[in-house]
């Protein structure tokens, strides 16, 4: 019996042609032997990213809430709690909009690439409350800031000029992504998302690892993923340039007593300044050098790249970012009080609770109510 | 202030201009998507037909054990005594000893039917997708044990871990209606 199945097995496998499987053909039972269903389960609920995305949508309007009128911090964390349980560990981190770059990118370029009109919400939503409200989507939506937010210890102060450079490293990060995803289909962002890993309970161990060690960081530079590395970070703070409203730290009268300055584990409060304007001939060089580090970048994108179009584009994009940098070195605004930092401000809310006038504001609010 | 300064009526209005410009495109890029966007969700899932079954499942899947499982589809089986997915290729004995089976973690339970005819049932609490026991049948049986991603199990990642690595580039996102790529339907 067993040489025979063998030999039935090589004697079917050596037929040539069609298609190899179905070698043997189904049993004729004799004892009324009834076949088992195959059993595939079906996922958890067919419409779940609809209500991702409506949950989003809502946790942002309450977030703008808290944030522009009740001015609540203690709100703001609890809604980052809700964050990191619901988007984080319930739904395992995906899909979140820093990842969602990637699919729009494929889509853009790729007509065919499927995209459902649920990822284009979450690409979008934070976009447009950043627009308007600032990053209120960084405060207290994103379950990456609010696990961070945790972690916060003891800050250590980070020079202006460190700041804003490794600032710069969000817009490398999101060309690169761009970049590979155009080029490889490959999600780099995905790949290396520092905390999905926690979310999920499980994950390579350098991966964790690489968490691990974020979070480490974030013990005295808080938030680093976000202010350093978070590419999305980088598209909201572009927006947030241009909220129509953003963190008022002090409802009322500021009397720059630096409290808020001090509170702020961001750095994302400017210090008022007297106007700095650089001389006209100082600031023409500050344009001129930047333009040729933009030449520089370019040529070396044609150096590097050859004809290959999406890696000049890479190039030209780095050699924009800095460029861009630069040349706000030459322009400066005059500032006679503490103010948010619109780009930089992840919409904490810690501020408020440090202001003298915001205290007295609560206090008297408390009494009246 | 009776007197506007001209330069801070330059910055506004700049201001306005980039607030005006970056909204439209924003909505330049919506409109773009939407143009081409699906109603429906997208899952990750295995084609069967495409699957080598090189294993590869068992370890890249961000969890463990991996969410892709073997799935048995009775109805193309043959229920062979000698089952290539439930033994190796040279046995030593045939029976159910758990040195003489295929699979690792003794996931396949055969059963006496009737003379010469085995039932074999995946517990997929147990298997780790290692993908042996399908590779053993598509080589020399009827191809019935296959792999397939477990929709209650998989999280769904943005990036697929195991798409990455797949050597049969058997992943592909299908709609959320469909969610597995059933190996029977589709040879009929």
């Amino acid at each position: 019996m067993k040489g025979f199945g063998v030999a039935c097995c090589l004697l079917l496998a050596a037929i040539p042609g069609g298609y190899a499987e179905r070698r043997f053909p189904p049993p004729d039972f004799e004892t009324g032997y009834t076949q088992p269903p195959v059993v595939f389960q079906e996922v958890r609920t067919p419409v779940s990213q609809y209500v991702d995305l409506t949950l989003l949508v809502v946790c942002l309007a309450i977030g703008t809430w808290l944030l522009h009128y009740r001015r609540s911090r203690r709100g703001i964390f609890l809604l980052g709690l809700f964050a990191v349980l619901y988007f984080g560990f319930y739904k395992n981190g995906c899909i979140c909009p820093i990842g969602s770059i990637q699919n729009v990118t494929l889509a853009l370029l790729d007509p065919h690439y499927p995209i459902s009109l649920a990822v284009i919400g979450i690409f979008i939503a934070p976009l447009l409350f950043s627009l308007f409200y600032g990053r209120v989507f960084c405060g207290g939506v994103c379950p990456l800031g609010a696990i961070q937010d945790l972690f916060l210890f003891r800050t250590l102060r980070v020079p202006r000029w460190l700041e804003g450079s490794l600032g710069l490293c969000r817009y490398f990060y999101l060309g690169i992504a761009i970049y590979t995803v155009a080029e490889y289909s490959r999600f780099v962002i995905c790949e290396y998302d520092p905390f999905v890993g926690f979310f999920r309970m499980s994950g390579l161990p350098w991966k964790l690892g690489l968490g691990a060690a974020l979070l480490g960081i974030g013990l005295f530079i808080p938030r680093p993923y976000c202010r350093y590395l978070c590419p999305y970070g980088g598209l909201l703070s572009l927006l947030a340039r241009r909220s129509s409203t953003w963190v008022r730290i002090t409802p009322t009268d500021c009397t720059n007593c630096t409290l808020c300055d001090a509170a702020c584990p961001y750095e994302a409060i400017l210090r008022p300044e007297e106007p700095i304007r650089p001389e006209g001939s100082w600031r023409f060089k500050i344009i001129l050098a930047s333009l040729g580090v933009m030449a520089l970048f370019i040529a070396s994108g044609f150096y590097l790249f050859g004809t290959a179009l999406s890696g000049i584009l890479l190039s030209t994009w780095f050699g924009v970012v800095i460029a861009s940098k630069m040349m706000t070195q030459a322009f400066s605004n005059r500032r006679n009080h503490f103010e948010t930092d619109h780009a930089a401000c992840l919409s904490c809310g810690r501020c408020y609770e440090y202001c003298p006038y915001g205290k007295t504001m609560q206090e008297i609010d408390a009494h009246a109510g | 202030m009776s007197k506007p300064d001209p330069a801070e009526g330059r910055r506004s209005f700049l201001e306005k201009m980039t607030k005006g410009v970056s909204f439209f495109a924003l909505g330049g890029v919506t409109g773009k998507l939407l143009s081409n966007a699906l109603r429906e969700e997208m899952v990750w899932q295995i084609d069967p037909l495409k699957c080598i079954q090189c294993g590869n499942c068992a370890t890249a899947c961000v969890l463990t054990p991996s969410a892709s499982k073997c799935y048995h589809d009775f109805s193309m089986c043959g229920y062979c005594r000698v089952c290539t997915g439930f033994f190796p290729t040279d046995p030593t004995t045939l029976d159910e000893g758990a040195e003489n089976q295929l699979c690792p973690v003794g996931a396949i339970q055969r059963k006496f039917v009737e003379e010469p005819y085995y039932e074999y049932e995946i517990d997929r609490t147990l298997c780790i997708g290692c993908a042996r026991c399908a590779k053993g049948c598509t080589s020399y049986g009827n191809g019935s044990l296959y792999m397939q991603i477990d929709r209650t199990l998989c999280v769904n990642c943005n990036q697929c871990a195991i798409a990455l690595v797949c050597e049969g580039k058997a992943f592909s996102r299908v709609p959320v209606e469909q969610q597995y790529v059933l190996k029977g339907s589709r040879m009929s």
